[in-house]
């Protein structure tokens, strides 16, 4: 057999098993044996996404323990921290239980703040930004512009505030909503051509990629 | 020569620093000093809680927990707001995740029902509500979960096999749940269980995520997809009031509302700052 149908055949006819019998059962009533199968399909996925879970682990160990050999800088500094958190974490979790004392205070005193100082410094950032990117230069930045007051002004909850509510109700119910639709079923449409393609095995992008990491 | 300093010239350039203090205070002092505001209720959110208000104790809820450490904030307390209002009324729950942060994060949410709502104290775990656990996979454990529950799971999150917990009886697919309520942080989730669960099986879903998401979520809500939503500080505030237990919601609308004010002040300042510059350039 050529590497050929390896690269590229054999993994576009298992594309088209699969796929074919995921949508199939999704739009008519098929039979049971067929449901059952399908059913255990999507568990492999399951599996196979936990499986996914561990290598990035791996991966995530690797890269760190490669940043801390080859000591550049300073950032062999958050490797070792990295790798350090991961190891207490995996530790605390398998020695005592994800739901322990020590693993949700180490959780709680680790990632929670972590994480809520970043979204706290993401407001400060956005309001500083909003001197500079509101500017009514042009008609169209004019009309950004008074778009983001209203929506401002709308999300208030003070007296003074609620004429602003009923147009930015209204920016939301009509200009907002017709251009999420048109994002939503734009969305829709490419991802059914794409699938098609994938289907019928024209679109390959990441296939072949894959295929060669494997290599 | 040196150009004299004004206080536009200072401002337009450290005013990334400026904001900052600004913005910190205006959090910060309702916090310290509540400020009372009133808070008017939404469809949106109002639909929830009738729905939740019509649910007989008999009826199990599953909630899809995949609130993450950064969006806490904002969801969490939204979330025991609407927890609490479920277990007032004595209906069950049983607790899935397909984001492993919301795993974490929920045992946050349960320590706080458990010191913060007496009637919790009433619910037996197994019987009343249980924790299903992460499930990797995202959309697939949805449909796998959906298609066969005790198939995808055989124990809960603490090991206990299912047929050890009496909730589980009456819970084979999808169908068996009388309403979703999907907590989510990001974008992608929401669109999982409309696709699969709304569109396969008629499930009735309800949503509490960020504000921000809104313009993406309100599609959907206008078709009915989604019955109803909380969003952000400002859904979690009005839960709270229609509860009647206000709190860090309510509390939070105080620092969301002066921030909005100090937006809408930058916002102006920067075109003032941007036409006084542009009419000294002109001259």
């Amino acid at each position: 057999m050529s590497t050929r149908f390896f690269k590229r055949t054999l993994p576009s006819i298992l594309t088209f098993i699969f796929g074919i019998s995921m949508l199939i059962p999704y739009y008519f009533k098929v039979p049971k044996e067929i449901s059952t199968t399908v059913t255990a399909m999507t568990k492999w996925g399951i599996i196979i996404s936990a499986f996914a879970m561990g290598l990035a682990a791996a991966n995530l160990l690797t890269y760190h323990y490669s940043v801390i050999k080859k000591r550049e800088k300073t950032d062999w500094l958050f490797s070792s921290w990295s790798i350090l958190t991961f190891l207490v974490m995996t530790f605390l979790g398998l020695a005592y239980g994800r739901k322990s004392y020590w693993y949700t205070w180490w959780w709680n005193n680790t990632v929670s703040p972590v994480s809520a100082t970043l979204m706290g410094m993401w407001i400060v950032y956005m309001v500083a930004a909003s001197f500079r990117t509101y500017r009514m230069r042009t008609l169209e930045s004019s009309a950004l512009g008074l778009t983001v007051l209203v929506i401002m002004l709308r999300n208030m909850t003070l007296p003074f505030a609620a004429p602003f509510g009923v147009i930015g109700d209204w920016l939301m119910s009509v200009p907002t909503l017709g251009g999420s639709r048109a994002v939503v079923i734009g969305i829709a449409i490419g991802t059914l051509i794409t699938g098609i393609r994938r289907l019928i095995g024209a679109e390959r992008a990441g296939i072949e990629e894959a295929m060669e990491v494997g290599e | 020569m040196e150009e004299k300093q004004t206080i536009w010239s200072y401002l337009s350039t450290n005013y990334v620093q400026v904001i900052a203090i600004v913005v910190l205070g205006v959090i910060l002092i309702p916090l310290i000093i509540p400020i009372s505001i009133p808070i008017s209720i939404t469809p949106m959110v109002k639909s929830v809680y009738d729905t939740i208000d019509g649910t007989s104790s008999e009826d199990i809820i599953l909630i899809k927990f995949d609130v993450t450490p950064g969006h806490w904030a904002e969801q969490g307390p939204t979330m025991e707001a609407v927890l609490t209002h479920i277990i007032r009324r004595g209906i069950k729950f049983i607790f899935i995740n397909t984001d492993a942060r919301g795993a974490a994060t929920q045992t946050t949410l349960i320590n706080l029902l458990e010191t913060n709502v007496p009637e919790f104290k009433d619910y037996t775990y197994g019987t009343d509500w249980a924790e299903v656990g992460f499930i990797a996979g995202g959309e697939s454990a949805i449909v796998s979960f959906g298609e066969d529950v005790w198939g995808t799971v055989n124990s809960d999150d603490r090991g206990t096999p299912l047929e050890e917990l009496p909730i589980f009886e009456s819970i084979k697919t999808a169908e068996d749940f009388d309403i979703v309520i999907d907590a989510a942080s990001s974008m992608s989730d929401p669109y999982w269980l409309i696709r699969q669960w709304h569109q396969r099986y008629g499930t009735r879903l309800f949503v509490v995520h960020i504000i921000f998401n809104e313009p993406e979520l309100i599609p959907f809500y206008s078709t009915g997809q989604y019955e109803g939503m909380v969003l952000g500080a400002k859904g979690g505030s009005q839960y709270e009031m229609l509860i009647d237990k206000p709190g860090k919601m309510v509390l939070f609308m105080g620092s969301a509302n002066l921030t909005l004010i100090v937006v809408v002040i930058v916002i102006a300042a920067g075109n003032v700052e941007y036409f006084m510059s542009k009419r000294r350039n002109d001259a």
